[in-house]
């Protein structure tokens, strides 16, 4: 893009003033030379102010002064003529390629007596006018902004538009960083950076996309498959059964035909053994009741004989105890002992003469000896107990007799009921085959019963399978169906990735290529430019963009050169950047040889000059700075060259 | 923004064999040099066209 007319209206020194930058078949060079104060700069803040809004090159003077926008002249003249409104307004016309493009900005200004007021924010239009059809104005300040920052993006606009006198601030540290961020930003690594790195996030949401709506196909596949094969074998298993019953049934009609009148043999053995052992057991019961009676006749013989006589001591010694008359069972020698000794035979104390009495008059009461008590306490229980047992005999006899009688009748109805089995059994021709049949009969309907119970059970989890199956039918269904969804984004996914990873690749390469082509391009226009031929060596960009001048002895030299040799390096380095970042816009720099001088300013000119055969440079210059030299250069070259002036050093207008 | 014409050359070259990733990088960096702002719509919305695009050329 190039800037074809700039037009201002009422800005700071310029009442109007036009200015026209035609192309050229050879060199783009338009060159202005102006007095200090003339409105150099102002110009690079018209531009500025005209783009972006702002205007960072203001003079001490006019900041300190707080001079309107509005031009001087311009408010005496709207005084004059009684306006309380006029118009500040800058607009820069530019061409690329089939398209003219044209940013305008209008502020309008209250004239008051001694107050300018800005009355309304500024409008700023871009009109885009193409060869097809009507231009077409753009007013959003979204849309103005894309127009200008496609072509001269506001955060590089000090890699377009610089203050020659500030050129030797570039490399100082505070502004290293901005080195890189020029870099990247001019030859828009920065961009493909971006690209990479939204596209990194496209494919991460894709991939948490995916990742919720992956369906384990797979697993839900194996579960159906596991499904059909257990309902496969309930099926079998139900199958196996109702077999098995239909068989078992068949065996029990053919047995029960084969048996129909015949006594249940199994059944008949199995009571003929059980009546056996009860025989058995009765009997052994019976011979120990037989042993038992033997031993209570021995008794009763012995008790019956003796109970007259056991009777009648026992009453005897039953009456003696209620008359007393039956010594305790003390000694009565040691009683006598003690009377006789007058000490207590047990303590051995002295008796007093109560004690003997007592002692007398117990041994008056006894009636019958110790030795006489002792024995008759001693048959006592035997006595007591021949007694109890003669006069229990006849209850005792009429148990014994009626279980003896009770064991006799259950053996001869035993005895009755195996006759009747025996003869039942010994009438039965075939007991083998017979028995055969009746067992077989009884497993089959006891195997009927298990497998019928079974086949139940089979049937209901033959019925729950199928369900389970429809669910997980439906479910394969559904995964399949996100399948098809999810495989559509792993298609994105995989081609973004694809993407990414060549947008990366270039990232990659510009990155090495714009900072070895800054190396060898910044190194190239410096030496072009400074006089010293034999000093520096090159230019170098760290790994981290950082600038640095390399002497011919291989030490760095960035912060020792001179403020022109700084001048210079910046002024090579942003040559280098517009020239490896092939952004084609223009370079307008104002009093670029400011601090340059002598042999510099020549070479400072042949390399403006060869490089504005490729890009549309316009610079200001004070005459003092336009010295012969340099003139002799650009003169030939330049395709307009406009000398500026003042008119009652209040308005610039071209001479 | 006016592209850069080593990136648009770069993206060319390594995509001669791919046109539908050339044609998916094209409008993205055409997107990034001129219009700053929502952007994840206008990625997928390109993701999307390319990936159907490639889906066309396969059926054919």
């Amino acid at each position: 893009m190039r800037i074809t007319n700039i037009d201002i209206m009422n800005y700071r020194q310029y009442k109007s003033l036009s200015l026209e930058f035609p192309e050229s078949s050879q060199c783009d060079l338009h060159i202005l030379v102006a007095q200090n104060g003339v409105g150099k700069t102002n110009l690079l803040n018209a531009i500025t102010w005209c783009l972006y809004g702002v205007e960072p090159h203001l003079s001490d003077d006019t900041e300190d002064l707080g001079l309107p926008k509005l031009n001087l002249t311009a408010i005496d003249e709207a005084k004059a003529a009684g306006k309380d409104v006029e118009y500040v307004e800058v607009a820069i016309r530019a061409e690329d390629g089939y398209k003219c493009i044209t940013y305008k900005r209008r502020l309008p200004v209250r004239i008051k007596p001694n107050i300018f007021e800005e009355i309304a924010k500024e409008v700023f239009t871009v009109t885009v006018a193409t060869p097809d059809g009507d231009p077409k104005v753009y007013e959003s300040r979204e849309e103005t902004k894309r127009l200008v920052d496609r072509y001269m993006p506001e955060k590089i606009r000090e890699y377009f538009y610089f203050d020659g006198e500030q050129l030797n601030n570039y490399f100082i540290s505070t502004r290293k960083g901005k080195v890189k961020e020029a870099i990247f930003s001019i030859s828009q690594v920065d961009m493909v950076n971006l690209i990479y790195k939204r596209l990194g996030e496209i494919i991460g949401d894709k991939q948490r996309e995916a990742g919720q709506k992956a369906p384990d196909v797979k697993k839900v596949k194996d579960d159906l498959d596991e499904c059909e094969n257990q309902i496969q074998r309930i099926e079998n298993n139900i199958r196996d059964l109702e077999e098995q019953i239909a068989k078992s049934e068949l065996i029990i009609k053919e047995n029960t035909e084969y048996l129909k009148g015949e006594d249940n043999l199994p059944e008949l053995e199995e009571k003929y053994q059980e009546l056996k052992n009860a025989q058995k057991s009765l009997n052994q019961e019976k011979k120990a009741l037989m042993e038992s009676i033997y031993s209570f006749v021995r008794d009763m013989k012995i008790a019956l004989t003796y109970y007259s006589a056991a009777k009648d001591t026992l009453n005897i010694i039953e009456k003696k105890e209620r008359e007393n008359a039956l010594p305790p069972n003390i000694d009565k020698g040691l009683l006598l002992k003690a009377l006789n000794e007058h000490v207590c035979t047990i303590c051995n104390q002295p008796l007093s003469s109560s004690e003997e009495k007592h002692i007398k008059r117990l041994l008056d009461s006894f009636q019958v000896s110790s030795e006489t008590s002792h024995l008759l306490m001693s048959i006592r229980s035997e006595l007591e107990r021949i007694v109890i047992s003669a006069e229990s005999y006849a209850e005792a006899k009429n148990k014994i007799v009626s279980t003896y009688k009770n064991i006799e009748r259950q053996l001869n109805i035993i005895g009755a009921e195996l006759n009747n089995i025996e003869t039942r059994l010994n009438s039965i021709t075939d007991k083998e085959e017979i028995k055969r049949r009746f067992t077989e009969r009884k497993d089959n309907e006891r195997a009927k019963q298990i497998n019928t119970e079974k086949l139940g059970a089979a049937k209901e989890q033959l019925k729950r399978a199928k369900a389970q199956w429809e669910q997980l039918k439906i479910d394969l269904d559904k995964a399949m169906e996100k399948e098809t969804e999810c495989s559509r984004i792993k298609q994105l996914i995989g081609f973004a990735e694809k993407a990414r990873a060549i947008i990366g690749s270039v990232e990659k390469e510009m990155m090495d290529e714009v900072r070895q082509k800054m190396e060898e391009r910044t190194t190239h226009y410096f030496l072009e430019l400074i006089w010293k031929k034999n000093t520096y060596e090159k230019i170098v960009l760290t790994e981290d963009f950082q600038l640095d001048l390399i002497h011919k002895d291989g030490y760095s030299c960035v912060g020792t050169c001179s403020a022109a040799e700084r001048c210079l390096l910046a002024l090579s380095f942003t040559l280098a950047l517009h020239e490896v970042s092939g952004f084609n816009s223009l370079l307008f720099i104002d009093t670029p040889v400011a601090r340059v001088s002598d042999i510099n300013r020549i070479n400072f000119a042949k390399v403006l000059c060869d490089v504005s055969y490729n890009k549309q440079i316009i610079m200001t210059f004070s005459p003092d700075e336009y010295s012969p030299e340099i003139r002799k250069i650009f003169e030939p070259a330049a395709r307009t060259s406009i000398q500026l002036s003042m008119v009652d050093e209040k308005v610039t207008i071209v001479s | 923004m006016a592209l850069n014409k080593t990136i648009i050359n770069k993206v060319m070259e390594k995509t001669k064999h791919e046109s539908a990733i050339r044609e998916f990088l094209m409008n993205l960096i055409q997107f990034e040099s001129e219009s700053p702002g929502w952007w994840k719509a206008r990625y997928n919305e390109f993701l999307e066209k390319a990936c159907k695009g490639g889906d066309h050329d396969a059926d054919n």
